[in-house]
């Protein structure tokens, strides 16, 4: 994919801190106008691998790119198109929250006070109240408020809905839908694999380092598990079905997984004396689980 | 608000200081003097005999430890906050994630330290001053006939202004001095930050630094045959009473790289050569200190 197409593009990229290896050969690719989810549990390397991509730490090998600039050499003019919501946003507790944006919105080309107190109030947060003396909550509210004003075409959110009640999360999501339906790009890293599979168009996961899955959303929606018991042996499947499906069998029965052709499948099992039989697709918690226990 | 406290506290005390000494009796104050005993001598950079004047003792006002430390305190604790302030915090991130350069970040958070530095040390000379034009001082003065004193009358004591006799623009070379140690611990105290993750560390490192070389210092001007070692010290180059002192006898003492007794024997360093060796030493601190910054990884908020 080209440079075009691509708004973010690693290759190799490792990030070592003495013998300890946070990043390891991420090679990632991430389109224009696209919602990349970014799962894993913790330690896996995902804040390390948004810091990186914000030139908060320097790679140990391979390269780093954000619409064409290098992250680390030219932090700067990354960060002109950038919107970034830390894991952990610490803001400034000696001011009212309505002086920390517009000291924030100071420090942008690109950022609009009107447009945060708009944030804000969706958000329900009280502006006149010292930041110092707001819940984690606010906090959070206050540091949302002031990432997702800004008019850029990159916005990458660390844990956005953390702390937040069930109302405001899905407020949240519904803006960053809304950054989509703009054309913005999003990188959405979220313990909370429901609100990946909400929003998000692809998503990778990262195991100790390593990108070891990155697929888009949409071929999850395609894919079934089928679980029953039978009385005797399982004949092979068809040919049309065999390169496509995994049969397992354990103290529970058989288990088949399907990346598609459910209809297909069913219609084989259908000449079997089926029992217990349940069928669900596989979500993202299948793949999560997958390469996590 | 550590400004604004820095600032009455500089203030008052180099007002009260000044009208306090200002006030004692000349000759009371040479008995004291008189009393100490000879090796005591060896511990201030100026003559003893020139402290008991109006401008000596006006003047050590710029060397009382109050005064240092509280100049002090501001540089090191501004210092201290530019970066391990900020990544204690946890507030770096969000800072640096706005389209501002880290270079940006710490030379502007240096030149507001600067600034206020300025000010408190011109808040030191104008609390001196003000109690120069404002007190008076007893002095006994014989009657004049055409301007000659008749010296076989007796004296008959008057109250006169302090200004007749000490110029508060008489402190100017010795407030210098005071402002070049400021720049030297700010720049140091922001290059422990550059360095550091943990402001509790960097004022820890500071605060050892500053009584090492408090320290040093005592212990150099206690060794008369090894005075060098006060140079060891960076107090080694903060001698503003004796600038003062020097610049009184001859304005181009100012520019004085080293100081030599009436011998011709080495003393010590000149006005000029303390205040290049500090400020040097600042510009140095400062560079080196945004380097770092400029290249270092910032850890993620604890």
């Amino acid at each position: 994919m080209s440079s075009e197409t691509n708004l973010i593009s690693t290759a190799g990229l490792t990030k070592r801190f003495g013998k300890f290896t946070a990043l390891s050969k991420v090679t990632l690719n991430i389109g224009r106008g696209e919602v990349f989810g970014l799962l894993g549990p913790n330690g896996a390397g995902k804040s390390t691998l948004i810091r990186t991509l914000m030139g908060f730490l320097k790679p140990t090998s391979g390269s780093a790119i954000i619409d064409g600039l290098d992250c680390y050499a030219s932090r700067v003019d990354v960060h002109q198109g950038v919107t970034y919501l830390p894991g952990d946003a610490r803001l400034y507790g000696l001011m009212r929250a309505k002086f920390l944006i517009k000291q924030f919105c100071g420090l942008r080309a690109n950022a609009d006070v009107d447009r945060v107190l708009e944030i804000a109030d969706r958000l329900e947060l009280n502006l006149e109240r010292w930041v110092g003396l707001m819940s984690t909550g606010m906090r959070q509210k206050l540091a949302l408020s002031v990432c997702l004003a800004v008019d850029c075409p990159l916005i990458i959110l660390d844990e956005p809905t953390a702390n937040l009640d069930p109302t405001i999360r899905g407020r949240v999501l519904a803006m960053v839908s809304e950054a989509k339906a703009a054309g913005k790009t999003v990188i959405f890293s979220s313990h909370v694999l429901s609100e990946i599979e909400e929003v998000c168009d692809r998503v990778g996961i990262l195991k100790r380092g390593e990108l070891v899955y990155l697929k888009p959303l949409s071929d999850l929606s395609q894919q079934h598990r089928i679980q029953f018991k039978i009385e005797g042996a399982l004949t092979p499947p068809p040919a049309s079905l065999e390169s496509l499906v995994t049969i397992r069998e354990d103290h529970r029965g058989y288990l088949i997984e399907t990346p598609s052709k459910v209809a297909e499948v069913l219609q084989w099992l259908t000449q079997f004396p089926l029992e217990d039989v349940s069928i669900e697709p596989i979500g993202l918690r299948s793949v999560y689980d997958q390469f996590h226990h | 608000m550590l400004f604004i406290g820095l600032m009455i506290g500089v203030f008052t005390f180099c007002l009260f200081r000044v009208r306090v000494v200002g006030k004692l009796d000349t000759s009371q104050f040479q008995q004291i003097m008189d009393l100490l005993p000879k090796d005591w001598r060896k511990f201030a950079d100026v003559d003893f005999d020139w402290l008991v004047s109006y401008l000596g003792r006006t003047s050590f006002t710029l060397d009382e430890p109050m005064l240092v430390l509280l100049i002090s305190a501001w540089a090191i604790v501004r210092g201290s906050d530019v970066v391990s302030g900020e990544l204690s915090r946890g507030t770096m991130e969000m800072f640096l994630a706005q389209p501002i350069s880290r270079r940006r970040v710490f030379v502007t958070h240096a030149a507001w330290t600067i600034l206020g530095l300025v000010a408190l040390v011109l808040t030191a000379w104008l609390g001196m001053a003000v109690a120069v034009w404002t007190t008076f001082v007893e002095e006994s003065r014989y009657p004049e006939v055409f301007g000659i004193p008749l010296t076989f009358a007796q004296a008959v004591k008057t109250d006169v202004a302090m200004s007749s006799q000490v110029s508060p623009w008489m402190f100017i070379p010795g407030v210098i001095n005071l402002f070049a140690l400021g720049l030297f611990l700010a720049a140091a105290s922001a290059l422990v930050s550059a360095f550091d993750s943990f402001r509790w560390r960097t004022l820890g490192i500071m605060s050892a630094f500053y009584f090492a070389n408090a320290g040093i210092k005592i212990l150099g001007m206690s060794m008369e045959e090894d005075r060098w070692v006060t140079n060891l010290s960076i107090f080694g180059f903060y001698s503003p009473a004796n600038a003062i002192a020097e610049v009184q006898k001859h304005w181009t003492n100012a520019f004085a790289l080293f100081q030599f007794d009436p011998a011709g024997e080495f003393l010590r360093s000149g006005a000029l050569l303390n205040n290049v060796v500090l400020m040097g030493l600042a510009v140095a601190a400062y560079v080196i200190g945004c380097r770092r910054f400029h290249r270092r990884d910032l850890p993620a908020p604890m």
